[in-house]
């Protein structure tokens, strides 16, 4: 433990300046933002701005933090180093979490000042429960990208898989209700991974805002409540499937195609498939399709499966698009 | 000491290594030879922890290598060492005090100002020698008990090929320290290594003392009074025969006291033994092996 300790000391003194760059240009554009909203006719507690600082960061760090293992020279020392794989993964999720959450906490510190010293006409008592909760959001989003980064054998592939994953839960979930009842249904709630945390912002601003709001604003938005239940499971897999891939990874494949079913394999079909059956623009969406198959397979030559596999997402996207 | 059982890994769907059986010593300096793709890195990265063996088994001092805390005595140096934009020989001394904390401070400084390297200096605008060099002072400079170095030689000078060599003979000497090192510059492994093991075929196919292996060929050189034919040497262990005109140079699998006799029989003009290196042992050794036409 001790090595384990050593070295998080060290990662984040690595990171230190990084993190700071980071705080300094978060809290710049959110004080921007919510003076300009604090100064405005309607005045709003600019609310939005903490979430979407803190969705950026939850998106990018990940990359970061694990950039460095999709590289093969890198590999040859951070593997042969006195610690484990499952330590490492443990330590690369702590390491960028509490980077995560000193950037968040103090853009949110500064903004609370803000919001405090202004004559506002806001509720400031529900930013406490915000901060707790956004953040408990935060976590699964950062789970998520952690995962989907960790999926790939390269960095271009991760930042890809990263992008195209962001909708991949609700496109499956999609997929089947598409399959059974013919149309999206329950996923059209839940589509993308930032959902959760816009709900919570949208419900905090509702409450923050005015008491008079409070009841039609809480009404109207906690219809929807359950989608924490499909997002908070979605978080607690991608932790686990995190530390699985990253601690049975083997170092050699590092490099290679990204072959993963959470990337190119399923999401180049599945998005084929909605944005056919959606668009009917057949010719377009299947070279769109060709153009993700040359990406993944690094080469204009595809195999046999990829094109069978073309084929079918379309086949089926002109019997449900027509 | 390192022991190597029953090892195999494949990358991807091509076996590379199968039931690999090695041993290295403490206090000893083993050369790692065989030609391009033979898998030397593999199994240098396998001993490393890079790599997690499909099958077999690596133990370090009793401890199995499968356990990450056993690799604290082990450094390796792979051919293409680590490190990122921002990385400076003084970052990269912080993050190995991480994991080796005997890390000697003064003997990197020590190293640097030999190497003629600044730590401050970001490595990304280094050459690939002076990558290397500033990796041999660190790999120095923590004293591990087993150093395990891919293609140590790459890039370097010749002067740092020198400084290289006496700064391992040192750490052989003063610290014990065991060495596994691959290269395919073999005069520089002659010159230090005690051992050598040629990977081939996915296997250690030959293994032992290298002055005690460099001993089973030797090389003559004769010259004839009158043209002769090649056929001579028929029934002779002849690994190459080189003719030119009456000059003959020819090298023979066995050991010198007793081929001389043979050639002495065929009454040469001129009769001369001329010494054999490990490099043209190899290249006779790995002839033999049908990979040289």
């Amino acid at each position: 433990m001790k090595t384990f300790g050593r070295y998080l000391s060290y990662r984040l003194r690595q990171s230190w300046i990084r993190t700071l760059i980071f705080a300094v240009l978060s809290i710049s554009l959110s004080q921007s933002v919510i003076r300009n909203e604090l100064e405005s006719s309607f005045p709003e507690s600019g609310l939005y701005i903490l979430a979407i600082i803190l969705g950026i960061f939850c998106t990018v760090i990940p990359m970061l933090e694990l950039g460095e293992y999709k590289n093969r020279r890198n590999l040859d020392a951070l593997y042969s180093f006195a610690i484990s794989r499952k330590k490492l993964a443990l330590l690369h999720y702590l390491s960028g979490w509490i980077q995560v959450t000193v950037i968040y906490t103090a853009t949110y510190l500064f903004a609370c000042l803000t919001l405090v010293t202004h004559d506002s006409p806001f509720q400031l008592i529900y930013l406490l429960p915000y901060y707790f909760l956004s953040l408990c959001v935060g976590l699964i989003m950062y789970s998520f990208f952690l995962f989907f980064f960790g999926e790939a054998n390269s960095e271009t592939d991760g930042v890809l898989f990263c992008v195209l994953g962001i909708f991949w839960f609700s496109a499956i979930v999609g997929l089947g209700e598409e399959l059974l009842f013919g149309a999206v249904r329950f996923s059209r709630l839940w589509v993308w991974v930032y959902d959760p945390l816009d709900y919570l912002t949208s419900l905090f601003e509702y409450w923050i805002h005015s008491p008079e709001t409070i009841s039609w604003g809480a009404e109207t938005a906690l219809e929807e409540w359950y989608m924490f239940i499909p997002w908070g499971a979605i978080g607690i897999a991608c932790s686990v499937g995190y530390f699985f891939t990253f601690s049975r990874k083997p170092a050699e494949k590092n490099g290679d195609i990204s072959n993963s079913w959470f990337g190119y394999r399923t999401m180049i079909p599945i998005y084929g498939f909605f944005l056919a059956s959606i668009s009917l623009k057949w010719i377009f969406v299947t070279i769109l399709m060709l153009a993700g198959y040359f990406i993944y397979r690094r080469s204009f030559k595809l195999k046999k499966s990829d094109l069978i596999v073309l084929g079918v997402a379309m086949l089926a996207a002109m019997i449900f698009g027509i | 000491m390192i022991e190597i059982k029953n090892l195999s890994h494949s990358l991807g769907e091509k076996q590379v290594l199968s039931n690999v059986n090695l041993t290295l010593k403490e206090g000893g300096v083993m050369g790692l030879v065989g030609i391009n793709g033979a898998g030397k890195s593999t199994l240098l990265r396998l001993i490393a922890g890079v790599y997690v063996p499909d099958a077999g088994e690596i133990v370090c001092d009793g401890a199995s290598l499968h356990n990450a805390v056993a690799r604290k005595d082990i450094f390796f140096l792979s051919d293409d060492p680590y490190y990122t934009i921002s990385t400076t020989g003084k970052s990269l001394l912080r993050l190995y005090r991480v994991f080796y904390p005997q890390l000697d401070v003064e003997i990197f400084r020590r190293y640097m100002s030999e190497f003629g390297l600044d730590e401050k200096k970001p490595i990304r605008n280094f050459s690939k020698g002076m990558r290397r060099q500033l990796y041999v002072a660190l790999a120095l400079s923590v004293r591990p008990k087993y150093l395990l170095l891919d293609e140590a030689f790459d890039g370097l000078d010749p002067l740092a090929r020198l400084a290289f060599k006496r700064a391992i003979n040192r750490a052989v000497e003063e610290d014990g320290t065991g060495v596994l090192i691959s290269s395919h510059s073999l005069r520089e492994l002659e010159d230090f290594c005690d051992c050598y093991a040629l990977i081939d075929n996915m296997t250690v196919a030959d293994s032992g003392d290298i002055s005690e292996h460099v001993n089973r060929f030797c090389k003559f050189q004769l010259a004839f009074l009158e043209e002769f034919d090649e056929s001579i040497f028929d029934g002779f262990p002849t690994a190459s025969i080189e003719k030119s005109g009456r000059f003959v140079r020819v090298v023979l699998q066995g050991r010198s006291d007793e081929m001389r006799p043979l050639l002495e029989a065929l009454h040469p003009a001129i009769f001369e033994e001329m010494p054999m290196d490990f490099e043209e042992m190899f290249i006779y050794e790995v002839g033999e092996r049908g990979y040289l036409q």
